[in-house]
């Protein structure tokens, strides 16, 4: 087959998007704090062949139960690379494949290849994908493909191969990651879209709808099981404690939501949103528009987290782009200026650049500074050397002591299961902010935590300067450098009342 | 090979699968080595059943625990409960097919029907647990197969229609809006008079003998957590089931001026269920299991374009039902009460006088009265209970020994009982928490230590 010009222009894309990834992703040998729950999984599954679902580790000994297939992926690569450097390239080699899916369905959409270019462009480059998936080896740069791919495929069913190929997807992404109930709930919303207004559904659609929502019901019930007994409704929020919910379930604003999903994206997806929804019958558009309606729904109603929320929206609204762009330059060529149509996309081109990639680029920045700082290493590395089983540190860090310091920490990001998760992070908010020394040691041994970090995160967490019940006799400070480690020596003698 | 249903061969197996569903947590709950009734009502039905002093006081008065007392008369044993149970329900299930032949429906679609019924936790609840709704419900059941009977028939569902007031409020509720939806459909005379007969009757039992809106005491419920059985409800309903519900709904769609009655009817009973009272959903189940079935019926009936997809997603229901159910069932089967906590009861109705009182957590009050014979400091149909919740709560939490103190003796509190629920997280989950810590002072003894369960007296 003979590469045509747009076939070339898009591999440069590709290229482009995962050149700019891989640029950030290696500007730290490190990852973000999550990323080292994945890391450890990954390197279980290469050294059992399971994945490392009673946790020794993590809150002291757990039980942790979800869909792994993004950890085997990731394990199977480690089998030829370290681990570390399959966590830099392959979620990113992954999420670049996305411009090439997003180019597949604006093509379908507008068979316009200049179009479908620049959905492809703007997919690679919005900018909490874009931030939120360099180095956090998160299963959404797995999901995120799949998800439009599945789309994708349900756009082609009159070929036997993509309908087979969108059941195998379906299963793969449930397997994959509960953020998948995104795209079943959008599914759902299709159907009901199409019923109301009467457009025309393919036969397959509806039973792949059904069977989709099923497998998904099934899957997710069998991984999940436990924690809806054990939790209820607070499952949707992760089990988070009150405290910690308001900093991942936080409100967004409109300028937010711009800022992340670009300004492109988010005016001309919108104003496709409207022209379309009840007025023009457009089932491929409206499939998107299903996609994005519920997922706006849930990040009102703070549902879902608004890092995954915008990905998504950010995503559907790139995909509905090349649509506007069509129906502006068909515009233009009737009126005065169609002489200036080839500037429209320069102009375009330049926008984008200032309004995505650019921000893109900044929170990309902003977000390596989050990573885990070679300080933080350090700290870790010299705990894995030293006796004692348990370190308290702050939320974010729980992850980093099970993996890189091996050993059990009091509490981490990772809520599922845990019966205790509010009076858990209460206590270890006292611990860090009490005078009193006696509080502070009951709750130290409530937990038999042997060293306590206080790192930059503890103070901007818990608004400490300093470890104040500290002293020299049995609360003493063992590491010094940019982060502080002290150990527990002390133990509190309970008298008759 | 097709296997044809006919009408004998549907009694049979439903027959055979109610008896097997509602033995299942019995046999599960029995060869653990737990041999105590499950739930906590149990117990109060039993207290009532074995003791005539109080069943006829009014506020406790309900013709399900009259006939538990009657067999209780016969031969004294707790097994009539269970026996009742299960009786009562095969007679709904029996029943429930027999008013299903009424409507135009396939043998298989019937068949469905009764079997998402019966795969049901509200139906397994109601027909495991003692509790009324097993009379209240065979009562319902019954009542709307002799309304389908032509002419003046229909009268013979008075004798059954008197004994429905004597429940609580929420059930005569949902029996007058049955005969009014009947009536509405039908327009018949008999059912008129008799509806008017029903609620006139209601009104004057309630003037009489005033009975409760709903027998448990509306404490407070998370929605989504009773309303699915997968999420821990207790009365709720499976996912699978839900889902299939909801298919039948959208697919039935289309012959709406049949069922337009079942639609408000849904909203009502959901909305009840959400504010008032989660028992709601025992009545809700045979409308939802109605609507499963038409909804599994019209995924088998539809031409799939992909006959593999079909009969896929289909095993995919069913085996989730399954799987559903048998985590209800085994879930259920370990509920409340066990051994250990028969045992300190019995020892304490043993080891301790008459009118003494005894304090623990809402809830375990049927069991203390109904096992140890005592008097509990909290009793649910108190009418100062919210009072007493505030009481205990202080009791419970403060760590103030003169506040506790003062309160016990205020309330002549005698004993205190403890299980291993309250400690792991019930009540307390810290050893020095509130009146754990309180105990290390001498005016406390602990007399019952055994398997987690503990009797403290308070001097």
């Amino acid at each position: 087959m003979k590469l045509k010009y747009y076939h070339w222009i898009l591999i440069a894309l590709l290229i482009l998007t995962l050149g700019s990834r891989l640029f950030f992703a290696f500007q730290t040998p490190y990852f973000d704090h999550d990323a080292y729950f994945n890391l450890r999984q990954i390197e279980h599954i290469k050294e059992t062949g399971l994945p490392l679902y009673e946790d020794d580790l993590s809150y002291g000994g757990r039980t942790n139960y979800f869909p792994p297939f993004f950890h085997y992926v990731l394990a199977f690569f480690s089998l030829f690379l370290p681990v570390t450097l399959v966590g830099k390239i392959i979620p990113n080699l992954m999420v670049s494949f996305l411009t090439l899916i997003v180019f597949l369905i604006a093509k379908k959409i507008t068979k316009d290849n200049n179009a479908a270019l620049f959905a492809a462009f703007i997919s690679g480059f919005i900018p909490v994908l874009f931030a939120e998936t360099i180095n956090s080896v998160s299963e959404l740069t797995l999901v995120i493909p799949l998800v439009f791919l599945a789309l994708y495929y349900l756009m082609n069913l009159q070929q036997k191969k993509f309908l087979y190929g969108y059941l195998i997807i379906i299963v793969i992404l449930s397997l994959t990651h509960a953020s998948t109930f995104l795209l079943i709930l959008g599914l759902i919303f299709y159907l009901i879209f199409s019923e109301v207004e009467i457009i025309k559904r393919n036969r397959n659609e509806t039973e792949l709808i059904l069977f989709s929502t099923l497998i998904f019901i099934w899957i997710q019930t069998l991984f999940y099981k436990k924690a809806f007994l054990m939790h209820g409704i607070s499952l949707v929020w992760k089990n988070m404690p009150a405290d910690i919910i308001a900093s991942h379930f936080s409100e967004i604003t409109i300028l937010g939501t711009i800022i992340q999903v670009g300004w492109l994206p988010f005016f001309y997806g919108v104003y496709l949103m409207f022209k379309y929804i009840f007025k023009e019958k457009n089932k491929y558009i409206y499939t998107y528009i299903s996609l994005a309606l519920p997922v706006v729904i849930l990040l009102w109603l703070k549902w879902i987290e608004p890092s995954l929320g915008l990905i998504f929206l950010g995503v559907t609204l790139s995909v509905l782009f090349p649509e506007f762009y069509v129906i502006t330059v068909n515009y233009i060529k009737k009126t005065k200026f169609s002489k200036f149509k080839y500037i429209f996309p320069v102009l375009l081109t330049i926008t984008f650049v200032a309004t995505s990639f650019l921000p893109a680029v900044f929170l990309a920045g902003l977000q390596l500074e989050r990573t885990v700082t070679e300080p933080e290493i350090q700290a870790m590395a010299w705990l894995e050397e030293q006796e004692g089983d348990v370190v308290l540190g702050a939320l974010e860090e729980g992850f980093l002591i099970n993996f890189l310091a091996q050993k059990e920490n009091v509490f981490d990001d990772n809520f599922l299961l845990i019966e205790n998760s509010e009076e858990i992070a209460n206590d270890v908010k006292t611990i860090y902010t009490t005078n009193s020394r006696i509080e502070a040691v009951e709750l130290l041994n409530k937990y038999k935590v042997d060293y306590i970090v206080v790192s930059d995160k503890v103070k901007e967490d818990y608004q400490i300067k300093k470890l104040y019940f500290r002293d020299e006799d049995c609360i003493r400070k063992e590491y010094k450098g940019e982060i502080e480690i002290y150990k527990n020596n002390c133990e509190v003698k309970t008298m008759v009342i | 090979m097709k296997i044809k249903l006919t009408e004998r061969k549907i009694v049979l197996f439903i027959f055979i699968l109610t008896v097997m569903v509602l033995l299942s947590p019995l046999a599960l709950r029995y060869f653990s080595g737990n041999t105590t009734l499950m739930g906590t009502e149990s117990y109060l039905h039993l207290k009532l059943a074995s003791n005539p002093d109080v069943l006829f006081q009014p506020r406790f008065f309900t013709p399900y625990d009259l006939i538990l007392f009657g067999l209780n008369s016969l031969i004294q044993s707790n097994v009539w409960a269970l026996i009742l149970s299960i009786a009562l329900g095969i007679g709904t299930v029996l029943l429930f097919n027999n008013f299903l032949r009424k409507f135009d429906l396939t043998n298989e679609q019937r068949f469905f029907i009764l079997v998402f019924l019966i795969l049901s936790p509200a139906f397994i609840y109601a027909f495991v647990f003692a509790n009324q709704y097993s009379l209240v419900v065979f009562l319902l059941i019954l009542i709307a197969n002799l309304l389908s009977v032509k002419g003046h028939l229909k009268y013979l569902t008075i004798p059954f229609l008197l004994f429905i007031p004597f429940f609580d409020v929420l059930t005569s509720l949902v029996t007058f809006g049955g005969l009014l939806i009947y009536w509405l459909l039908k327009k018949e005379k008999a059912v008129f008079y008799l509806g008017i007969g029903f609620l006139g009757l209601v009104v004057l039992i309630q003037i009489l003998f005033p009975q409760p809106l709903t027998y448990e005491p509306i404490l407070g419920h998370s929605f989504f957590e009773e309303f699915f059985s997968d999420l821990g409800g207790l009365k709720g309903l499976s996912l699978f089931h839900l889902f299939l519900a909801v298919v039948g709904l959208i697919t039935t769609w289309k012959e709406r001026k049949i069922y337009y009655f079942v639609y408000p009817t849904i909203i009502f009973l959901i909305l009840f269920f959400a504010f008032v009272n989660e028992n709601i959903v025992i009545y809700l189940n045979f409308i939802l299991a109605f609507f499963a079935g038409q909804g599994l019926m019209w995924l088998w009936k539809r031409k799939w374009k992909l006959n593999f997809l079909k009969n896929l997603s289909i095993l995919l229901i069913l085996i989730g039902l399954v799987l559903s159910i048998g985590s209800y069932v085994t879930q259920i089967s370990q509920s409340q009460p066990n051994d250990p906590t028969k045992e300190s009861l019995l020892w304490l109705r043993d080891n301790s006088r008459p009118h003494e009182i005894v304090f623990s957590y809402q809830g375990k009050e049927f069991w203390i009265e109904s096992i140890a014979e005592r008097e509990s400091f909290l009793d649910a149909y108190d009418q100062g209970y919210k009072n007493k919740l505030k009481i205990a709560d202080d009791i419970l939490y403060s760590r103030d020994l003169k506040l506790t103190t003062q309160l016990l003796e205020d309330n002549k509190i005698k004993y205190i009982w403890i299980d291993l629920e309250m400690v792991g997280g019930q009540v307390w989950k810290d050893e020095d928490e509130g009146l754990l810590f309180l105990f290390r002072n001498p005016r406390f003894k602990n007399i019952y230590n055994k398997k987690g369960v503990e009797i403290w007296e308070f001097n």
